[in-house]
C-alpha cells in the first residue's frame, strides 16, 4: 500500500479510502499533497498545500489507516516535549489540563481537515481515542474548492469533538 | 489567465494546466502548473510506481515570469514581455534608445525574477538562456540532453539545443530609428 518514498514523495493508495486508481502523493518537503488518476489524460484531481502541523497529522493518520491515529501518537510528532509530559501521568485523560494539552492537535486537525475536503476525505473524531481518517460525509465532488458553509461544518464538527472531553 | 497557446497547453476542468512541451519533454511526460499554489509539476505517465519526477513551487514574480516564458514557447520571449508579465498594471516603457546603464536598471525586477526562476527549473532539466538585447528563451539543461536522446524525437530536440546556443548571439537587430511606442508594440 505504502511506497518508499523517492524525491521525498510518498505515494498512497489504500483501498477503502480512495477510489480505484486514484493516488495521493505526498511532497514531505513542500508540505503538498496531490490526488492524481493515473489513467487519466489530465491526471491532476487536487493540490493542497498543508501547514506543517497539518501536514504532520494528515501522514499520522494515511500511516494509521484503517485504524485511529491516537491523540498521543499525534501529539508525538507535533510536540514531543508535550507528549513526554502526557506520557509520564501527571495529566488525568480528559481533564481540562489533558484538553488543554492537545490543543495543537486541535488545531492540526482543523487545518487539515479544511485541505482534506478537496480530496474527498475527513478527520472523524474518535471519541477519546484520536483521528481517524475516511470519505467525506458530504457528496462534495473531487477537485471543487469547499464552500465556506461547508467549511465551517467541518470546523463545528471537529470543534464538537475536542467539545466532548 | 494570460495563458493561451493552444499546442502547449490544455485547460482543464479544475485549475490545472497541462504543458506538453514535446520538443523539450521526453514521450510520456509533461508539466502540471497550479497558479493558486505557484507549484509546477513534472509528471510521467511511464513511471507508474513513481509518476512524480520534480515538484517546485516558484516564488511569486518567479512565476509570473515563468508563466510568460511557457506562453510564448517555442518562441523567445521578449524583455517587454516579461516586464509586462511583472506589472500588468502599469505601462511599459523601455526605450531602445536608453543607454546600456538605464535599460539595466529597468530590466532589474526582470533579471531577479529570471534568476529565482532558474533554480526551480533546473529540477526540471529546464534552462532559461538569454538572448542579448531580446530576452529569454527556454530550453534543455545541457545536462539533461541525453534524457532526450531515447526519444523519436531526439534529432529534433539536438537542432533545438544547437539552435539555442546560436540564440546566445543578437540574432534580430534593434530597430534604432522606429518610433519607440511602435517598437514596443510589436514586440509585445
Amino acid at each position: 500500500m505504502i511506497e518508499k518514498p523517492r524525491n521525498a514523495i510518498a505515494y498512497f493508495s489504500p483501498p477503502g479510502l480512495l477510489p480505484p486508481g486514484q493516488v495521493l502523493a505526498l511532497n514531505q518537503a513542500l508540505r503538498i499533497a496531490v490526488l492524481y488518476q493515473a489513467e487519466s489524460e489530465q491526471p491532476f484531481v487536487a493540490m493542497v498545500q498543508f501547514s506543517p502541523q497539518a501536514f504532520l497529522l494528515f501522514q499520522r493518520a494515511l500511516d494509521a489507516f484503517p485504524q485511529c491515529c491516537s491523540f498521543e501518537e499525534i501529539l508525538q510528532s507535533l510536540s514531543p516535549a508535550l507528549a513526554q509530559h502526557l506520557l509520564q501521568g501527571h495529566v488525568a485523560e480528559g481533564s481540562k489540563s489533558w484538553v488543554q494539552l492537545m490543543r495543537p492537535v486541535y488545531k492540526a486537525a482543523r487545518k487539515a481537515t479544511e485541505g482534506l475536503l478537496s480530496f474527498g476525505l475527513e478527520l472523524h473524531s474518535v471519541r477519546s481515542m484520536g483521528y481517524k481518517i475516511g470519505p467525506a460525509r458530504s457528496s462534495l465532488s473531487l477537485g471543487e474548492p469547499p464552500s465556506l458553509a461547508r467549511l465551517s461544518f467541518a470546523r463545528r464538527g471537529t470543534h464538537r469533538g475536542t467539545d466532548e472531553r | 489567465m494570460p495563458i493561451s497557446q493552444e499546442q502547449c497547453y490544455e485547460h482543464a476542468d479544475t485549475s490545472f494546466l497541462y504543458v506538453t512541451l514535446p520538443d523539450l519533454l521526453p514521450a510520456g511526460q509533461l508539466l502540471v502548473v497550479e497558479p493558486a499554489l505557484r507549484v509546477m509539476t513534472l509528471f510521467s505517465f511511464s513511471a507508474s510506481n513513481n509518476p512524480i519526477l520534480a515538484q517546485y513551487r516558484f516564488p511569486y514574480y518567479a512565476f509570473l515570469v515563468l508563466q510568460r516564458v511557457l506562453d510564448v514557447h517555442p518562441k523567445f520571449c521578449s524583455h517587454w514581455d516579461l516586464l509586462a508579465a511583472l506589472y500588468p498594471e502599469q505601462k511599459v516603457y523601455l526605450s531602445p534608445k536608453q543607454d546600456e546603464a538605464a535599460w539595466r536598471d529597468n530590466l532589474r525586477p526582470v533579471y531577479r525574477a529570471i534568476e529565482r526562476m532558474t533554480a526551480g527549473l533546473h529540477q526540471f532539466g529546464l534552462g532559461i538562456y538569454a538572448i542579448y538585447g531580446q530576452g529569454y528563451h527556454l530550453d534543455v539543461l545541457p545536462a539533461h540532453n541525453h534524457l532526450l536522446d531515447t526519444s523519436p524525437r531526439s534529432h529534433h530536440c539536438e537542432a533545438r539545443v544547437a539552435m539555442s546556443s546560436c540564440f546566445r548571439q543578437p540574432m534580430i537587430a534593434a530597430p534604432e530609428k522606429e518610433d519607440d511606442k511602435t517598437f514596443l508594440q510589436e514586440n509585445r
